[in-house]
């Protein structure tokens, strides 16, 4: 004797309606409404690089580390804790800590900040792996804060070593 | 006749971006102590008048009270555009220390405009934008890097008076 099951009767469950939307109300609370998540600024960290300006000029050896914080919107300016790792002794140190520094947004809408003079002296010249390191955050002109950070990626080798201070 | 030797402090005037930290911190320490009198006239005209105008290196800095805070603004001269007020420093102190305080918000401005607006000189000086150090000489905390002010006394106490600064007073 062959059985037959209600088939329509076990794939259409009936959910009232009240109680769909009382799901849906509860799962917007739980998760918020969905938004636009993604930050509106974000910074590049060049690798750190022997200044062949100050030595032609200054004749001095300087590393140099240069970052742009880059908004999709106006900044009024960006503050920026940046510092440059090394490799030494077959570990990463942080070779050299920079003051936190401020610039106003440049370019076109003001939606850059350049920190072009990060400049630390070669103590000597002897081959070294670098990377460049920086966070912090950017005043937007309408008001807001966008916090942002990045590095350079990978450790490259310059002729030049600091003293880790 | 002698010909006059071109003081070190007038190539910083020249420097621009080109002033490192050190030479910036240098350079404060020097002018607060080079220009005691003018900025103690120049701190009883602002708190008379509530308004500043100073020129300095290839910038026109304009200070003013308000809220009880002093700030400053700035812009190349014969340029339109000010800077925002970036520094502020409160002054809700009895009249006496107003003026002392005063001092060093002066010196501080000035090393200011003068990294980014300095005189015509050798070196190639680039638009971007006015920067400053986030944390100035005249709080403690510069000297801690934002680790608090005790740190900092203790390590601006340990620290001693650069060759730079040296160089300023001498040569």
């Amino acid at each position: 004797m062959s059985i037959t099951f209600p088939v329509r009767q076990i794939l259409k469950i009936k959910v009232p309606g009240v109680l769909a939307l009382a799901i849906l109300a509860g799962q917007l609370a739980l998760t918020g409404l969905p938004t636009k998540d993604h930050s509106l600024c974000t910074l590049k960290v060049e690798r750190p690089h022997t200044s062949t300006y100050s030595k032609e000029r200054k004749n001095i050896d300087v590393l140099k580390l240069n970052i742009t914080s880059e908004c999709e919107v106006e900044q009024k300016y960006t503050i920026l804790n940046a510092d440059i790792q090394a490799i030494s002794e077959n570990t990463q140190i942080t070779a050299h800590r920079f003051n936190a520094e401020l610039r106003t947004g440049v370019g076109k809408g003001r939606k850059e900040a350049r920190f072009r003079n990060l400049l630390v002296n070669c103590a000597s010249l002897e081959s070294t792996m670098y990377l460049g390191r920086a966070s912090g955050e950017v005043h937007l002109a309408n008001g807001k804060v966008e916090k942002v950070s990045g590095d350079s990626k990978n450790f490259f080798s310059e002729d030049c070593k600091i003293d880790a201070k | 006749m002698q010909n006059r030797r071109v003081s070190f402090f007038e190539e910083c005037l020249t420097l621009g971006r080109f002033l490192s930290q050190p030479e910036k911190e240098a350079l404060y320490r020097y002018l607060l102590e080079k220009n005691r009198n003018t900025y103690k006239n120049q701190a009883s005209v602002l708190l008379q008048d509530g308004f500043l105008k100073v020129n300095f290196a290839n910038g026109e800095i304009q200070y003013g009270i308000q809220d009880n805070h002093v700030f400053y603004v700035a812009r190349k001269i014969d340029s339109a555009e000010f800077t925002p007020a970036l520094r502020q420093l409160k002054l809700n102190i009895p009249d006496f220390m107003k003026t002392h305080r005063l001092k060093y918000f002066f010196a501080q401005a000035e090393v200011d405009v003068m990294s980014n607006y300095p005189l015509p000189g050798a070196n190639r000086q680039t638009e971007d934008g006015y920067g400053i150090n986030a944390i100035p000489f005249y709080d403690l905390n510069y000297y801690s890097n934002g680790k608090g002010r005790a740190l900092g006394l203790l390590k601006k106490i340990k620290s001693k008076d650069s060759e730079i600064l040296t160089k300023l007073r001498t040569l």
